[in-house]
């Protein structure tokens, strides 16, 4: 397949371009015979003046023809390419347009379950405007502390759902894919919300995301007497460590007060970190968080992210504990997350699905696995003995 | 086909209004074609022409205020000639007017 020459795009602004080009070309043909109408009888030649407008039509015209050429190809490519970054022109339109995208993220996250792909597409125009300081805080802040925190969860497990649906969204059975490449999706997806949250941990000002967002999302208590009595009864070795981690994530780019409130939150065992390879934050389990649902299973925290990290370690080989700390690095593996939360819930929790959901946002109907659309399983949901050959 | 000075300046000022809004046309190119719409090596070369075509399109305005520019000059001058033809014709009556008289004066006396 011919190479595009291009890496990101917008497609919509891509068709404007195209017939903008058109109308450049339209209006310059139209033009040279008005020139030469007025020009007329006058005892001058605009000859020069017709020729080169006749030129710039047939340039434009090449031009569009080029752009057209070229949006075949993209469309043509199998997968399609990462969006254009976004350039705000002022920082009210960003936070306007943050407050927006957080607004229906919660939307998408509402909804029973959240469809992958509709939140990919969110997050994808997300990762549009990541650099944008403004834009990145005023989405976190209006998306709130534990939508924040729950985010890259919802991400894989969405994602999940859509990889063990036994339909497609066109309805029909799924393709064959292969699993390990699908899965950098979602790693990439979750890197790229964690490069979100370390841009907007950065904005200072009213704007910021302030200790009460912090705290709220490392699942520290609230008030400053409550940290002051905590940070009463810790021992020096976990003082020293939060200073390290504190270090460490100022380091890795991290705003002061969320690299100050995740480094207290881990130093003191409230949660977890599991950061991505370049030292992003890529979730937090906290315990409060796993024990959401009520009747859930306790758990050492901190124990059964090491646990489970070092369990994917046999699979990836990489794993870096920083400082000590029961910081851990998951590398390109399944994230640690979703092995955190399915150690500590409880089965109860989750009650089988049994009649099929359907997603407003996404118009995608998904079936449960037990139904005999699935040819995978029996009709109580039990998968069949695998069949080779 | 000659043209009245009015019609001459009229042209001209349609030829500046063309000018104007050519130039506006291709002003928005740049944001249309921005690294906002696509990026890559093909977009980059495609910027590249592009900016050459907007600034032979600035080019063209120039040219075409030039000849309207020339349109209004051509008015003048035509205007000055038909004022001194009018002048002449009119000095040329007053001639006849004159020499008239005179005849007329001469019958008399």
């Amino acid at each position: 397949m011919a190479d595009p020459g291009v890496i990101a795009l917008d497609p919509a602004r891509l068709a404007g371009l195209e017939d903008y080009l058109q109308s450049l070309s339209d209006g310059c043909r139209r033009r040279a015979g008005r020139v030469a109408d007025e020009v007329a009888g006058s005892g001058l030649t605009a000859d020069h003046s017709v020729a080169e407008l006749e030129r710039l039509a047939a340039a434009c015209r090449r031009e569009r023809d080029e752009v057209a050429g070229r949006r075949a190809l993209l469309a043509a490519l199998p997968d399609g390419l990462p969006l254009t970054v976004r350039v705000w022109p002022s920082v009210t339109r960003a936070r306007a347009a943050g407050d927006a995208l957080a607004d229906d993220v919660a939307d998408a996250l509402a909804a029973h379950p959240p469809g992958w792909s509709h939140l990919a597409r969110l997050l994808a125009e997300l990762d549009r405007s990541a650099a944008s300081g403004p834009f990145t805080a005023a989405f976190f802040r209006a998306l709130g502390p534990r939508r924040s925190r729950e985010l890259p969860l919802h991400l894989e497990r969405a994602y999940q759902r859509a990889w063990t649906a036994p339909l497609g969204a066109d309805g029909r059975p799924r393709a064959e894919r292969p699993y390990p490449d699908e899965l950098t999706v979602v790693i990439a997806a979750q890197t790229r919300l964690a490069a979100a949250l370390r841009t907007a941990s950065l904005v200072e000002g009213p704007a910021a995301l302030g200790p009460t967002w912090t705290r709220s999302y490392t699942g520290l208590p609230a008030a400053d007497d409550a940290i002051a009595g905590i940070d009463a009864v810790v021992t020096d070795a976990q003082r020293r460590e939060v200073g390290e981690v504190e270090q460490a994530l100022r380091d890795a780019g991290y705003g002061l007060t969320l690299a100050r409130s995740v480094a207290r939150s881990v130093g003191w065992r409230r949660a977890a970190a599991v950061l991505t390879v370049d030292r992003g934050i890529l979730g937090l389990v906290v315990a409060p968080l796993a024990l959401a649902d009520g009747d859930g299973l306790e758990c050492d925290v901190p124990e059964t992210v090491l646990g489970s990290v070092a369990a994917a370690m046999t699979v990836v080989g990489a794993v870096a504990s920083l400082a000590g700390a029961p910081i851990t690095v998951a590398a390109g593996v399944l994230s640690g997350l979703a092995l955190v939360f399915g150690a500590c819930r409880s089965q109860e929790a989750r009650p089988r699905e049994t009649r099929p959901t359907y997603d407003p946002s996404t118009g995608e109907t998904r079936l449960p696995s037990g139904h005999q659309s699935n040819p995978h399983v029996d009709g109580a949901g039990v998968p069949l003995p695998p069949t080779y050959g | 086909m000659s043209r009245s000075p009015a019609h001459l300046a009229a042209a001209a000022e349609a030829l500046r209004a063309l000018a104007d809004a050519l130039a506006a046309d291709f002003a928005d190119l740049d944001g249309h074609s921005g690294p906002v719409t696509w990026e890559g090596p093909a977009a980059a070369a495609h910027r590249g022409r592009a900016a050459m075509v907007v600034f032979d399109a600035r080019a063209v305005a120039v040219d075409l205020r030039g000849l309207a520019d020339q349109l209004d000059q051509r008015a003048v001058t035509v205007a000055a000639a038909q004022h001194a033809e009018a002048r002449r014709r009119q000095w040329a009556r007053l001639e006849v007017l004159g020499a008239r008289g005179r005849a007329e004066d001469g019958s008399d006396g």
